[in-house]
């Protein structure tokens, strides 16, 4: 099984609910998960490790197919929402914004729609995803 | 009927039924209405059957405000007009442009979209375009091809256009205006003057010069201004013998309110996927019949404060130095553009087999996105005279074009709306360019306009705010009509030429109704 990330491309692959439990889980213990190979132990349970490296691989990076792009925007989110510039500040507010969402695709689609926006670099971009690329570019 | 003015014996006195100035599309269009009715038609040319020196100086002037073109350069004084260098867009004004809207300042007309829906079949016939048929839907349906990009059509819509030949009404319509027993075309026809009795209540003549210094008078029972928007304003404010401030200008409006339409270059979209055709939103010259272009919806617009525009899409390896519209590099020269659209033309109808370009936007996910805007009215964008004077002693224009925060508010929220919408429905995403992510009033120097002139005499029920009525007719002044784009009262997103003879169908009518 491999790790299911959000593609703008093939948005229908993340429709997984996003549980409480899920989204309190941090991407370092995720990394931690697959490195002690307990990873084996979430396949019953597949959304709960999907989820964080959902939010963790900006979809936009298979938007622009350009990394150094995606961590160029990550960094000026950073720059202008210093609060934000830690990866547990990062993880808490995508995870706080996704509880209850259907999908990450669907979050950034209703951000969009309520102009939860934010403009880096001139792209108009849904926040949560503004916040994938900074989290991308912190890692 | 045609005749050389400088033929004429000096002092004549020429007398007919309804003189029209101006042989552009508005006057042709208008003369044609009258071809084979009792009337006697006059129809005054300025210049001659080509594009000569010395007619296109008499538009010399000076530009004191927002960088703009020469002056000679974006019109054509010669029979045809400016349609001699036009590209033959056409799309109706639609009915939100008629409306008042409270973050538009002097918006409104004194007439809804519906007083035009009869007239704008009659002008799709004197362009020459496809069916009265507006509704990106129909065209979709008349070529699988043909597809709107999918956004939510609430908000941003497609709005078509459709493409004249163009019509060269100099070339197209001559021989129906020669062979017409009651249509009396002057050529070399300069009018200088407009005479009224002494209360310029009621037009008495025409003052006609020709450069070979003799002078007519051509008198006629209804007079109708159909020059551009600048010459029609200047030749009331110059005909002030009887009116010290100029014809119809006793409320200081005359000039007044110039408007253009903003043609810059604001953004770039990324799609997800590249559309398996982007047919409907490619234009090729002499080729195209109807594309659509982006639009914000009259709600959008209305809630995000915004004016009208429509946004062509381009293909993102379009660099600034290959932009048509840069003011900073437009010669003054006005065979310029007609010679360059000759060859254009040439080129088109030489190549074997005909159209040669390839589909040129398909199979792209990246695009520049260019706007084409209406500006706000705006009291203090306007033309006046200079104490300089041309070949033929008439006072020279000023343009001091002016435009206002609303513009750039307008293009950036818009911009944002569209990136909002792409990204709503998972369609992609949109980047501002880097002038338009500040609240600079600065204007990038890739800003363009459309050679759109409007709003000169612009049209208001009261004459405090408008120097023509409802109908066209010059506040105060009975029988003196205005049939151009200076009687716009907002500029709409759409190109003018096919409004402009929308609605001189709409005073021709009239004034056949008048005549009895």
């Amino acid at each position: 099984m491999t790790p299911v990330g959000f593609s703008l491309e093939d948005a229908h692959i993340t429709r997984a609910p996003i549980t409480d439990s899920i989204i309190s889980m941090r991407r370092r213990d995720f990394i931690l998960l697959n490195a002690t190979g307990l990873a084996a132990a979430c396949l019953a349970t597949p959304a709960v490790w999907a989820a964080p490296s959902a939010y963790a691989r900006p979809g936009l990076l298979d938007l622009f197919r350009d990394d150094e792009q995606v961590r160029q925007i990550g960094r000026r989110y950073i720059e202008q929402h210093p609060a934000e510039a830690h990866t547990d500040a990062l993880e808490h507010r995508l995870a706080q914004t996704l509880r209850g969402a259907r999908n990450v695709e669907s979050c950034i689609r209703n951000e969009f729609a309520h102009r939860e926006t934010v403009q880096l670099n001139g792209w108009i971009l849904a926040r949560t995803e503004a916040r994938q690329c900074a989290l991308f570019a912190l890692s | 009927m045609h005749t050389d003015a400088r033929t004429l014996e000096d002092g004549s006195v020429i007398e007919g039924d309804i003189c029209i100035i101006g042989a552009g599309a508005a006057g042709i269009s208008m003369a044609l209405e009258w071809k084979d009715t009792p009337y006697k038609v006059i129809l005054l040319e300025g210049g001659s059957f080509q594009v000569e020196p010395r007619p296109q100086a008499l538009y010399d002037g000076e530009s004191v405000g927002q960088t703009y073109y020469p002056l000679q350069a974006v019109r054509l004084r010669a029979f045809g007009g400016t349609t001699g260098h036009w590209a033959g867009w056409c799309s109706p004004f639609e009915p939100l442009d008629f409306k008042k809207r409270d973050w538009v300042p002097d918006s409104g007309w004194p007439i809804d979209r519906a007083a035009l829906d009869a007239f704008y079949p009659r002008a799709h016939s004197y362009v020459e375009i496809g069916p009265y048929a507006w509704d990106a839907a129909y065209w979709e349906a008349q070529d699988p091809d043909r597809q709107s990009l999918a956004f939510d059509k609430s908000r941003v819509w497609t709005k078509m256009w459709q493409f004249s030949p163009p019509t060269r009404f100099g070339l197209r319509y001559r021989d129906d205006i020669f062979r017409a027993e009651n249509i009396h075309l002057y050529s070399n026809a300069n009018v200088t003057r407009i005479d009224t009795n002494e209360t310029a209540a009621n037009v008495e003549g025409l003052t006609v010069r020709t450069f070979e210094g003799k002078t007519f008078s051509f008198r006629a029972k209804h007079y109708v201004m159909a020059c551009g928007a600048w010459q029609n304003a200047r030749l009331l404010l110059a005909s002030n013998d009887r009116a010290p401030a100029g014809l119809g200008n006793q409320n200081d409006l005359v000039g007044r309110y110039f408007m253009e339409h903003l043609e810059v270059m604001c953004a770039s979209m990324l799609l997800v996927n590249a559309p398996a055709s982007m047919k409907m939103y490619e234009m090729k010259f002499f080729e195209t019949k109807a594309r659509g272009e982006l639009s914000l919806s009259e709600e959008a617009q209305a809630e995000n404060e915004v004016l009208n525009l429509t946004v062509t899409l381009h293909p993102r390896t379009l660099e600034p130095k290959d932009y048509p519209w840069l003011i900073s590099r437009y010669p003054s020269d006005a065979r310029f553009t007609v010679d360059r659209l000759d060859e254009l033309q040439a080129e088109y109808e030489g190549a074997p087999g005909g159209a040669q370009t390839p589909d040129y936007l398909s199979g792209l996910r990246e695009f520049q996105l260019q706007a084409r805007m209406e500006q706000s009215p705006n009291r203090d964008s306007r033309v006046f005279l200079a104490r300089e004077t041309d070949e033929l002693g008439m006072p020279r224009l000023t343009l001091d074009w002016r435009l206002t925060a609303l513009e750039k508010h307008s293009l950036r929220r818009t911009f944002e709306v569209i990136g909002e919408e792409a990204g709503k429905v998972g369609l992609g995403r949109v980047q501002l360019l880097d002038w338009l992510t500040t609240d600079d009033p600065m204007w990038t120097p890739n800003l363009g306009g459309g050679w759109h002139h409007m709003g000169t005499t612009r049209m208001h029920d009261d004459p405090k705010q408008g120097v023509v009525d409802p109908n066209g007719t010059v506040h105060g002044i009975h029988n003196l009509h205005v049939a151009s784009s200076s009687t716009f009262t907002t500029a709409g997103a759409s190109n003018p030429t096919l409004t402009i003879i929308a609605m001189t169908m709409r005073l021709s009518d009239r004034l056949k109704g008048m005549m009895g």
